[in-house]
């Protein structure tokens, strides 16, 4: 059986599909519609695939480009048989320990270096040089507290989280009360979210805002402790009211993916049971057009204490404000803690608290406002809890 | 394999002198089986093998204890954390962390310490020490569970803890000390179970015969694939894994992350400091050597361990101890020198406020009152005792915890924030409960592992 018909495939040879061959092929796949080129091309390489001149990876990659113009999509396959011949030639492979122990090096290193590629982090940059910021003139502040009645029911809080909260205290050589409202500060190298174990806590990248995503925080505290201002609110039992379902929702950048990647998260209004909360700067006031740069407690105020935007913009309230008050010449302000280099976004007008400064009562009290409750007293003193019944009241 | 397998040469089967079937070991008879060996490790045997009434009754307390911790987790878990005596600091005027952090800090430091001083006797071949080496790796095993316990009571969101493993581990590790806590802590429980294991398995091989027959699954298990010709190569992989331990356990984390956690913060002067790596290691491992004594001494007394652990070791015990609050006491005058004498005005307020409390002469006082009893003891040898060393180790120990949970309070009791009211913290009775709930663990434990396994090497116990 030495006939030459019996030799598989190299009967057929590239001669066979000669020049009359073409004229026809072409033919027919012009009134197919396709590129008869491309056809042709691929018939006469396909030959020399089944007669063992082409090897399947040149043939596949190929014709990858043309396939995928032509068609949209490649569907063509390996060989099934070949894949798993490949795939058992390397399984069955002995790998030695020492290249076992460098592929898991490798692994790991990967895992932990990911975030570190350059290419990860540069289109993360891409946001614009945004950040809200607050100025607040404290030669305005009478300590009405009407700020924080209108936190405690826009953002339906317990009558203890304090997301702000105005200290009243005289300093050395003064008589009259000085008012130092303190919200969170939003800073630009904020600690409390690089101690974050789970990254919930985050900068929102588009505005600056330091939010927490309720339906990650664990709980953990870590950042109450991490914060110098003491701004942090955790939910230590049942909140008593629904927050209006608005507030609940705020955007997200999905880590790593450049702007327009946002998700919406849980980040406004109250926290649920056992997730830390603070002041937010109403999120769910901001990103909208028609509601941009509006504080329930700027609204709220009747002195104008409190000028908010985006710091960045010489045109943005807060910095008109200071520009106009520095037409007037007399001119001090200061930002909370700044030796600590956490970059507070709060510009505060008027005369820094020095270390004397001593706390006193306001004109309003948080006890007349019933702002005070669980084990707290704000000026006085904690009441112990020891005795006092451990069972919530509600 | 604890299951028979063909003899070989080297492990010939023969008749014992006691009609019990013993093995040639290595090559060579085991000689002290007739003299010393037999009576310590009878001793031992004994306990295993034979149970008292007296163990199922504290078997049952300590159940029942852990059933109040368990209920009072649950109680927690029902109401969220209003019942704990926590609150916020700031205009709060509460303090967000407490009793738990504190225990978490406690037995995180017992277990270092632990380990601390079985990697000691191995790398230095410390012979008076050596019977309690064991006892201390499983003192650290057991302590690191507790530890652990404390974090997840004090949790919020427990359901949620994952997240920080499977989603987020590889960017937070960069920036959040908590992160670099979680990662270490469970390269470090591997570690010492490993170390413990590898140790354990020749031990249980040489006494298989004569351990209880009703365990052998058990047995089974931790021996599988053991081949008696691995024990010199285990023993040169137990040296190194003590040296990395003996650099892992102080310099890495009780000297590093578990301070960390509190001095790289900005907001408290109370927690800052740059001794704090030494002050928590001296802590540590005071706190390792009085567990270590109070438990080596509760053995000594329930099972008539007089030979087990002689008197040698505790007065080697007594020595560690008596040097190891020394330590603590300079590295106290450090902090109190430096704080009191023109500091900082947060560090001033935090280190004058601390001298005042009565919690931190609590805290330190009985570490200086061991301190001086175990000097004397040492330098007028008719003055010691067991007994008295036992109860300096006790002191010591529940004199860490309140050191500890004062160092979380205080620290958040006065922010570097000078405005707001100083804080005010007293547990309540469920943080009370966990603490007991984690001391009832550490009981169970040891009740029940002395029944399982020779919670003294064989190695040590056939010392002549």
């Amino acid at each position: 059986m030495t006939n030459s018909e019996d030799k598989p495939t190299q009967g057929i040879t590239p001669d066979l599909l000669g020049p009359q061959w073409e004229a026809w092929a072409k033919e027919q796949l012009r009134t197919a519609g396709y590129d008869p080129d491309l056809g042709v091309e691929v018939a006469r390489d396909a030959t020399r695939l089944v007669g063992g001149q082409l090897s399947e990876a040149e043939f596949l990659s190929k014709y990858r480009e043309g396939y995928r113009k032509e068609f949209g999509v490649d569907g063509r396959t390996s060989n099934p048989a070949r894949a798993e011949e490949a795939r058992e030639a390397f399984v069955n492979k002995r790998i030695s320990r020492r290249t076992m122990l460098k592929l898991a090096g490798a692994g790991i290193a990967g895992y932990f270096l990911f975030p570190f590629l350059p290419g990860v982090e540069a289109r993360e940059t891409s946001y614009s040089n945004f950040q809200y910021g607050m100025v607040i003139d404290l030669e305005r502040c009478d300590g009405c507290l009407d700020c924080a009645v209108a936190c405690y029911a826009h953002n339906a809080l317990l009558p203890w989280q304090h997301w702000i909260y105005v200290v009243s205290y005289v300093d050395e050589n003064q008589e009259a009360p000085n008012f130092l409202p303190i919200t969170c500060q939003h800073c630009s190298n904020p600690p409390c979210v690089k101690v974050c174990p789970v990254e919930a806590r985050f900068k929102r990248k588009e505005d600056g805002l330091v939010l927490i995503d309720f339906d990650v925080c664990i709980g953990c505290k870590y950042c109450e402790i991490a914060c110098p201002f003491g701004v942090n609110y955790f939910q230590w039992g049942d909140p008593d009211r629904e927050a209006p379902g608005e507030l609940h929702w705020g955007t997200r950048n999905v880590s790593g993916l450049p702007p327009g990647n946002e998700r919406a998260v849980h980040v406004a209004g109250r926290p649920p049971r056992s997730v830390m909360g603070k002041c937010t700067w109403c999120p769910e006031r901001q990103g909208r057009e028609d509601k941009k740069g509006n504080l329930t407690c700027e609204l709220a105020c009747r002195s104008r204490v409190f000028h908010f935007g985006n710091l960045n913009d010489p045109e943005s309230k807060p910095n008109r404000y200071l520009r106009e008050k520095r037409k007037n010449g007399y001119f001090s302000t200061f930002r909370l803690l700044e030796q600590l280099g956490t970059g507070p976004n709060v510009i505060y007008v008027g005369q820094q608290p020095s270390a004397k400064a001593k706390r006193m009562e306001g004109p309003v009290t948080y006890e007349e406002l019933g702002l005070v409750d669980k084990g707290q007293t704000v000026l006085g003193g904690p009441k112990p809890l020891w005795f006092s019944t451990v069972l919530p009241s509600r | 394999m604890y299951k028979e397998r063909k003899p070989f040469e080297g492990h010939q089967p023969f008749e014992g002198s006691q009609g019990r079937l013993t093995h040639r070991w290595r090559g060579t008879l085991l000689e002290v089986e007739r003299t010393r060996f037999q009576t310590k490790t009878e001793n031992v045997l004994r306990v295993m093998t034979k149970t008292s009434g007296r163990f199922y009754l504290l078997l049952l307390f300590a159940l029942a204890v852990l059933a109040w911790f368990l209920y009072a987790w649950s109680f927690k878990l029902t109401y969220g954390e209003i019942v704990l005596g926590l609150g916020d600091w700031g205009p709060g005027g509460g303090v967000t962390w407490g009793l738990f952090i504190g225990m978490f800090i406690w037995w995180v430091g017992i277990a270092h310490g632990g380990i601390l001083v079985s990697a000691a006797v191995r790398l230095f071949n410390m012979k008076s020490l050596a019977p309690v080496a064991r006892i201390a790796e499983l003192t650290a095993l057991v302590a690191l569970v507790c530890a652990v316990t404390g974090i997840l009571m004090q949790l919020g969101r427990l359901d949620r803890v994952f997240i920080s493993i499977t989603s987020v581990l590889p960017r937070a590790i960069q920036h959040s000390p908590l992160v670099w806590d979680v990662t270490i802590i469970t390269t470090y429980f591997t570690l010492t179970g490993t170390y413990i294991l590898l140790t354990l398995r020749h031990d249980i091989y040489v006494l298989r015969q004569r351990l209880p027959r009703l365990l052998s699954p058990l047995y089974r298990l931790l021996t599988i694939g053991y081949e008696p010709e691995e024990d010199e190569k285990v023993e040169r992989m137990v040296w190194w894994m003590a040296l990395g331990l003996i650099i892992l356990a102080p310099l890495l984390l009780h000297g590093g992350v578990i301070p960390w956690l509190f001095a790289l913060l900005p907001a408290m002067p109370g927690f800052f400091g740059p001794v704090m790596g030494p002050v928590f290691l001296s802590l540590a491992i005071v706190s390792a050597f009085g567990v270590v004594t109070v438990i080596a001494y509760i053995f000594r007394r329930v099972h008539k361990w007089q030979d087990v652990f002689p008197d040698s070791t505790f007065a080697a015990l007594a020595r560690a101890m008596m040097f190891s609050a020394l330590l603590v006491l300079w590295l106290q005058l450090q902090l109190n020198v430096t704080g009191v004498y023109a500091p900082p005005i947060g560090v001033g307020r935090v280190t004058v406020a601390k001298l005042e409390s009565v919690g931190y002469w609590l805290g330190i006082g009985p570490i200086a009152a061991s301190f001086i009893y175990l000097a004397l003891q040492s330098l007028f040898p008719r003055l010691f005792s067991v007994g008295r060393t036992a109860v300096a180790g006790l002191l010591v120990v529940l004199a860490v915890l309140v050191e500890k949970t004062l160092f979380i309070a205080e620290g958040l009791m006065l922010p570097g924030f000078l405005l707001y009211e100083e804080g005010h913290y007293f547990p309540s009775w469920v943080e009370i409960s966990g603490v007991l709930g984690t001391v009832f663990i550490v009981v169970l434990y040891f009740t029940v592992i002395v029944k399982l396994i020779p919670v003294i090497e064989v190695r040590v116990l056939e010392e002549k």
